[in-house]
Parts: C-alpha cells; sequence; structure tokens
C-alpha cells in the first residue's frame, strides 16, 4: 500500500524534529500532528522557525535531529514521491526569469505527469490576471507570487503548503485568494498548511493552528479550542484601587489602571475563573473574546516571554 | 531583478518552446537558453582562423594558435564554457532551489544537464566542422593531425576535463563568475603541476617535449581523465546536497557581524565585512602559490635558467584577477539598488572602504610575491628572477582589470573574454618592459620601459580608482540599467584593448623573450 492511501494517519507529523544553524537552534524538538482534511495555520513572529521548519518538510533542508512524515512519505528518503503529492509555495519563489509564465508551467508539467492539470494551469493565469505570453523577469512582484501559485495548485495536490503566500499580493488577490482557491481547496477535503503574518485574513478558514516562539512549538491544537481557552478578563474594583500585580494560574498578561485591571487567562474555565476573581477582590468581571491574532500575539508576546522565563527559572 | 547573464533570445515560437519545455524538461530548456553560446564559439574559431594568417609575420608565437592546435584548444575551452553555464547560472539566480522542488530526483536532473551539455557540445563540433571545411586545406590538415590515436585521447581527454570543472565548480564554489572561472584554472593548474611533481619524481623526467606526461601523451589523457573523475564526484556530491541555497540566501553581513573577531573587521577595522569575507579564499591561493611554486620551479629546472617559469607567469594572472574580482561581493553586483545605498553614509565612505580593502588587499599580495623574489635574489638566475617581477605586474593589472569589469558589468562570460582581452596584453607588455628596464635587454630602447610603465600604473592604478569612484561616488553605476553599463563598458575596455594589442604586435619579441629567455 502506498503511504499516502492510509487515511488514518495524519497529514503531517515529526517527532523530536530540529535544526541547528552553527550553535543555534532554529527549531528544536518539534512534535506535531497535522489531521488530514484540515487548514493548519503555522504561526509564529519572524524568526520563529515556520520557514525552516516548512523547508524540512519539503525536504529541501535536512534535520538535525528528529523525524517527519508528510502524507506518510520520509521527506528525506522517499522526497519525490512526496513532492508529487504535495503543492509548495516557498516564501521567495525563484523561476526562470527569461520564461514566460507559459513556458515555466509547461516546464513544471515535464516533471508533474499524469497529474497536471494543463487546462487548470491556463485557468488560474487568467483568473489571476497574469499575461502567459510576458517574461516572467518583466511580471511585478505580485504576479511574479501569483504565477508560484499557479504552479503549486494546477495538479490539485493532496498537500498544500504555502509558506507567506500573501506576502507580495495586492489586497484585492489576497482576499481572491484566501475566498477563492484557498476555500475552494479546502472544501475539497485536502489538506492545507499555511503560514502567515495576516492572521485576521486566514482566521476564517484554518481549522488548527500551531504556534512556534523561538522554535518551539507552545500550542498545536484545533483554533476553537485555543479561542475557547484563551479569553480576555475585565476587573472591576469598587472601593480599592486594582492591585498592581495577580497570582493566578495561567495568566498570560495582566494590567491595571485605577479600578480597573485586565487578565488575559490561558486555559479559561469559567467556574474557575470565577472563583479565582473573587479570590482577589473583583467586585465582578467581564469575559471578552479574543480574535485569533489577538489570541497569538498574547500567546508570544513580551509578557508571555517573561512569564516562560520566570517558570524556567 | 533581471537575470544577470543574458543571452539573445531564442528563434523558437514561445508556444514551440513550450511545447519543447513539456516533453524535455530541463535538458530542452537548457538547450534552448544557451544555443547560442556554442555558436558563437564557433564564430570566434572562425574569426582566428581567418586572422590567424595576418599574424603569422608579426608574432610567431601567436600564430600557432590556428588550425589543428586552435580546434584543440577551442574545443576544450568551449567544453569548459558549456559545462560552467550549465550549472553556473541556475547557482546564481537560485533556480537550483526551483529545480529541487520538482519531483526529480538529483541525478536525473543530473542527466538531463549532461543531455544537453552533450547537445551543446555537438551544436559546437558541427559548426567548426562546417568552418573548416571551407578554409582551404583545413580538413586535410585536421584530419591528418588527428590520425595519431595519443593526439585523439588527448583531445577527448581534455574536452571530458574541461566539460567536468565548468560543469563541477559553480556547484560548491561562491556564484562569483570570475571566482569560479579562474579557480577553475588555478585548480586544473595545480592538479598538473603535483601530477607533473609526481610523475617527475617517479620517471625522472620533468615537464618536457619528452617526458610521458606531455600534453598529445597517454599519460596526459590519463591525468584529464582522473581530473574528470575527480569533479564528476565533486558535482554529485554537490547535487545530492540539500541546503547550498539555503545557507547563501543569508545576508552577507548578518553572516559576517555573527562573531566578534568580524564585528571587529566592521567597528573598528573600518572594512566591509562581506569583501573581508570575500577576500580570504584568493589571498590564501596567492600565498600558497608564491610558496609552493618556487620550490617546484626549482624541482623541475634543476638544471635550467627558468625557461619554464611561464606556469609562475600563469599563476599570477589568475590569482590576482580572483583577488581583484573577489573586492565587490556577489550580492552588490546583482541588486540594482544595494544595501548600502540605504545607509546614512555617503557613498565616498563607501569607496574610501574598498579602496582601504583593495590596497591591503595588495599589500599583502605584493609581499605575496616579494617573498620569493627576496628568497630568490641570492640563489635564482635573473631571467627568473625578471619573470618574477614581471608576473606581479600583470597579476596587479589583471586583477584590477577583473575588478573594473566586476564594478561594471554583471559578471558573465562576455566580462571574462573582455578582461582577458584588457589584461593580458598589458600585462605582457609591461612584465616585458620591466624586465628590459631591470635587465638593459639590448633589443629595449629606454623610453619604450617608461611608456609601458606608464601604462602599467595607470591600469594598475588609475582604472580601479575610476571604477570604484564612478560605482560608489558619482553615477550610481550599480543602479543604472544593465545596457547602460555594458554600454560603458564596451567603450572603455575594447579602446584598452586595442591600445596593449597593439603594444603586444609592436613589440612581439617581449614577450617571446620574457617567455624563452
Amino acid at each position: 500500500m502506498k503511504p499516502s492511501a492510509d487515511i488514518t494517519t495524519p497529514a503531517i507529523e515529526t517527532r523530536g524534529l530540529g535544526r541547528r544553524f552553527g550553535s543555534k537552534w532554529a527549531v528544536c524538538d518539534l512534535n506535531l500532528s497535522i489531521p488530514r482534511g484540515c487548514v493548519y495555520g503555522l504561526l509564529g513572529l519572524n524568526g520563529a522557525g515556520k520557514s525552516t521548519t516548512i523547508r524540512m518538510l519539503m525536504g529541501v533542508l535536512e534535520p538535525t535531529c528528529g523525524s517527519a512524515r508528510v502524507l506518510g512519505y520520509d521527506p528525506v528518503t522517499e522526497d519525490v514521491a512526496m513532492k508529487c503529492r504535495v503543492g509548495y509555495v516557498p516564501d521567495a519563489p525563484a523561476f526562470y526569469e527569461w520564461m514566460t509564465a507559459e513556458e515555466v508551467c509547461a516546464f513544471v508539467a515535464h516533471y508533474r505527469r499524469p497529474e497536471w492539470d494543463a487546462k487548470r494551469a491556463e485557468r488560474l493565469l487568467r483568473d489571476f490576471g497574469v499575461p502567459a505570453n510576458q517574461r516572467l523577469r518583466t511580471l511585478s512582484k505580485g504576479q511574479r507570487a501569483k504565477v508560484s501559485l499557479v504552479l503549486a495548485l494546477a495538479f490539485s495536490p493532496d498537500l498544500l503548503v504555502l509558506d507567506e503566500p500573501t506576502g507580495g499580493l495586492d489586497p484585492l488577490a489576497r482576499r481572491q485568494f484566501v475566498e477563492g482557491v484557498l476555500a475552494e481547496y479546502s472544501e475539497s477535503g485536502r489538506t492545507i498548511l499555511i503560514s502567515s503574518h495576516l492572521i485576521n485574513e486566514i482566521s476564517g478558514l484554518v481549522d488548527h493552528v500551531g504556534i512556534l516562539h523561538d522554535g518551539r512549538l507552545v500550542r498545536s491544537e484545533p483554533t476553537e479550542t485555543l479561542l475557547a481557552r484563551v479569553k480576555r478578563v475585565r476587573l472591576f474594583y469598587e472601593g480599592a484601587p486594582a492591585p498592581t500585580a495577580c497570582a493566578c494560574s495561567g495568566l498570560l498578561r495582566y494590567t491595571a489602571d485605577g479600578r480597573e485591571a485586565v487578565a488575559v487567562v490561558d486555559d479559561y474555565d469559567s467556574a474557575r475563573t470565577a472563583a479565582e476573581m473573587a479570590r482577589i477582590g473583583a467586585s465582578h468581571h467581564v469575559v471578552e473574546d479574543l480574535s485569533l491574532e489577538e489570541a497569538f500575539l498574547e500567546i508570544v508576546g513580551p509578557g508571555a516571554a517573561a512569564a516562560a522565563k520566570e517558570d524556567e527559572s | 531583478m533581471s537575470a544577470p547573464m543574458d543571452y539573445p533570445a531564442s528563434p523558437l515560437r514561445p508556444g514551440l518552446r513550450a511545447a519543447l519545455f513539456a516533453a524535455t524538461g530541463t535538458a530542452g530548456k537548457d538547450v534552448v537558453r544557451f544555443i547560442a553560446l556554442p555558436l558563437g564559439m564557433a564564430l570566434i574559431y572562425m574569426v582566428s582562423e581567418m586572422i590567424a594568417p595576418s599574424l603569422a609575420d608579426k608574432s610567431p608565437f601567436l600564430s600557432r594558435f590556428r588550425g589543428a592546435e586552435l580546434y584543440f584548444r577551442m574545443l576544450a575551452v568551449t567544453a569548459y564554457a558549456i559545462g560552467l553555464v550549465l550549472t553556473f547560472e541556475e547557482r546564481e539566480t537560485r533556480t537550483w532551489w526551483f529545480l529541487r522542488l520538482l519531483p526529480a530526483r538529483p541525478l536525473g536532473l543530473l542527466a538531463h544537464k549532461l543531455l544537453a551539455g552533450v547537445v551543446l557540445l555537438g551544436v559546437y563540433m558541427a559548426a567548426v566542422s562546417a568552418v573548416v571545411a571551407v578554409i582551404p586545406g583545413g580538413w586535410g590538415e585536421l584530419t591528418h593531425w588527428l590520425s595519431d590515436p595519443n593526439r585523439v585521447q588527448a583531445c577527448v581527454a581534455q574536452t571530458l576535463a574541461g566539460f567536468a570543472t565548468g560543469f563541477a565548480l559553480p556547484l560548491v564554489l561562491p556564484p562569483n563568475l570570475v571566482t569560479i572561472v579562474l579557480a577553475g584554472l588555478a585548480a586544473l593548474v595545480a592538479f598538473m603541476a603535483l601530477a607533473y611533481t609526481a610523475g617527475g619524481v617517479a620517471t625522472g623526467g620533468f615537464f618536457s617535449a619528452e617526458s610521458s606526461y606531455y600534453v598529445g601523451s597517454r599519460g596526459y589523457a590519463v591525468m584529464m581523465v582522473a581530473w574528470s573523475v575527480i569533479m564528476a564526484l565533486v558535482a554529485i556530491a554537490a547535487v545530492g546536497r540539500r541546503e547550498g541555497e539555503i545557507a547563501r540566501s543569508m545576508p552577507a553581513v548578518e553572516v559576517a557581524l555573527s562573531t566578534r573577531r568580524r564585528r571587529w573587521w566592521h567597528r573598528d577595522c573600518g572594512f566591509d565585512p562581506p569583501t573581508v569575507h570575500l577576500l580570504r579564499l584568493p589571498l590564501i591561493l596567492t600565498i600558497t602559490a608564491a610558496v609552493i611554486l618556487p620550490w617546484l620551479m626549482r624541482v623541475w629546472n634543476r638544471d635550467d635558467s627558468g625557461s619554464h617559469a611561464f606556469l609562475l607567469f600563469l599563476m599570477a594572472p589568475l590569482l590576482g584577477a580572483l583577488l581583484g574580482a573577489s573586492a565587490v561581493s556577489h550580492g552588490e553586483r546583482l541588486r540594482p539598488t544595494f544595501y548600502l545605498y540605504s545607509l546614512p553614509v555617503s557613498r565616498g565612505h563607501f569607496f574610501r572602504k574598498r579602496m582601504g580593502a583593495l590596497l591591503a588587499a595588495s599589500v599583502v599580495l605584493v609581499m605575496a610575491w616579494l617573498t620569493p623574489i627576496l628568497l630568490s635574489l641570492l640563489k635564482m638566475p635573473a631571467e627568473l628572477l625578471g619573470v618574477f617581477v614581471a608576473g606581479a605586474v600583470v597579476c596587479m593589472s589583471t586583477a584590477v582589470t577583473a575588478w573594473l569589469c566586476a564594478l561594471l558589468l554583471r559578471v558573465r562570460l562576455f566580462a571574462i573574454m573582455a578582461a582577458l582581452m584588457v589584461s593580458i596584453p598589458f600585462g605582457i607588455a609591461a612584465g616585458a618592459s620591466l624586465t628590459s628596464m631591470l635587465f638593459g635587454r639590448p633589443v629595449f630602447g629606454w623610453s619604450e620601459p617608461i611608456v609601458y610603465l606608464a601604462w602599467a600604473l595607470l591600469v594598475a592604478v588609475g582604472l580601479p580608482v575610476l571604477a570604484s569612484w564612478l560605482a560608489f561616488c558619482r553615477s550610481p553605476l550599480l543602479e543604472q540599467s544593465e545596457g547602460r553599463r555594458a554600454l560603458v563598458a564596451l567603450v572603455v575596455l575594447p579602446l584598452l584593448a586595442v591600445w596593449g594589442t597593439l603594444l603586444l604586435l609592436v613589440s612581439p619579441q617581449h614577450f617571446l623573450i620574457m617567455i624563452f629567455g
């Protein structure tokens, strides 16, 4: 049985995956499991290790330690078989700039037969507004990004890996890409791994989230679970000002201003939070939902980093 | 960013080209891309054959390079150039990374490229055969020359070695065309020198037409094949490597600032870290060559007064050009607007930094050449000493000319040819003049060397200053279009080349005396 035919295995699975550049670990002890058919958003600040992780998964960068399986294939030893099933859009695509878009599609088609769908490639080029007979060197950055997307989408891969895919796109093309291409693609039951800084744009699509921070995976769970766990609690005090510090379990951030304080908590539970708030003397509190971007920033923000250091010490 | 190496557009219609790419993949793509190269080399062959008779009475040395000799050497050079372009452009434009993302085995890609190389070499041979056929007596001379099986062997082996060297080196060296071309030649010469020495020690015969390692012999063919095998192994190892492009994409400044020592270079010493980084290889090679080659010369020429010193003469400009070409980093040449321009520092500041870096490197280079000269003063024959001095001048003039090309143009094969056109006649003329001045050869008048020296100084000092000034201070040439920079180079370089060639042709005996004593 071909590895990719086993639908019970995750689309991507890593165990203790790590990559070191010199003395610095770019990615460390990564244990990731991405179910098939989901849209997985890999989030992280600059230098968190997102691109390094993706490059290891795509077999273009050898891990220093650990192992990975992509659609059941080992990216190091079975990279050719894996690449037949995976569409990858790198963060900085390099093309033969002397070719036209039509020619580069034809060139890639040579290696992606029989899955390559020339009609689909043609349609995508047309939909994206990319001139097919113009040399790539004369195209804008955004148009070249679109060509990269076409090359990844035209053979309908089982897994689509996108590393900052909307970086060079204008707002209209971004919306077209997210609401059109990605939505259509995810509805077909295929797996998408997307790394992006534009979290708000993809938040409606992403059903699983992984957050990388300093090369380590600090969260990996369904988006709903994450948003249910991370909440902002507004605390109101009567009589006395709000305390300047707060010792609650799962606290990500706490700020006090007069008789009001804001606490961002991880691992939110309504009953437990109510009890905690009563214990620290708040007269009442209001729980607010966070957007995916807000939750991400709370988790990887400076407060979280300081808290993590305190924990370690 | 436009592609750094431009070739004439393929005559194929776009739709036809797309169909060809879809059918043949990398092999077809490379043939379409580089088809102009073998045709251009065949054109050079034809022009060389046409002007060779007119050189015969002016320069017996140059007149040797025609007919079968020219065929033999051009074939190896063309094979080298074809091998080089097949891998170099993929590295320089990072499309090797694009290829690696496709579901193709690395060795499959390698096979496609080898197939393209065979086709391109076949195109060259067909074109040259047509040229040879129309030259009166050309075909007969060539077939007579090739009737010796040893020569056929040598021809095949040397072509193989040229192709393998050109193919493998871009995969492992920094993507700087001058560095790769010259490092390839230097490495081949060093390999041959070692093999000659080892063979000489084993057989007792050193580097002569009677030696079993002379060009055209079986030993020579074996050496070339051995070299090809080494290069093939290098290529296979490099193709199998996964992450060469990743490391290269890291900004040079970031790499340079990663250690305390480099911070010192950058902050306290005032050198541009990329320059220091790039100068390391040519400086090491220069110093190593300067130390080892005199020793090798002594081994080869125990009883000879230095008549074979031309190996040193060859190494000097190669290493010097490496040094000169490395003074400007790859990234700066390729990017139309480079990072340094965005800093709140005047362009004059960069100009001074670069000149300082080049000056320091030149001091090291000159010292490296002075050391063997000083060592040789006690024992070395006067002619050999003269060659050392001449070599140093040639070295410097070639270095700065290559530097000039590197600044004005995105380095391409044209720049290499232009650099050689300019620097070799100038270097030879300057070296000859120095030799004559130092040893008072009767064939030279005393006014002639002064003119030569003035030109040598102009080349060695004036051109790099002018190039730097143009590039960093006055006109941001690096921001200008490729065409405009090429125009500047096209106007400046041929003028110098014509003048240098005239000097050489007027006094061909300078060259012969210097080489053969």
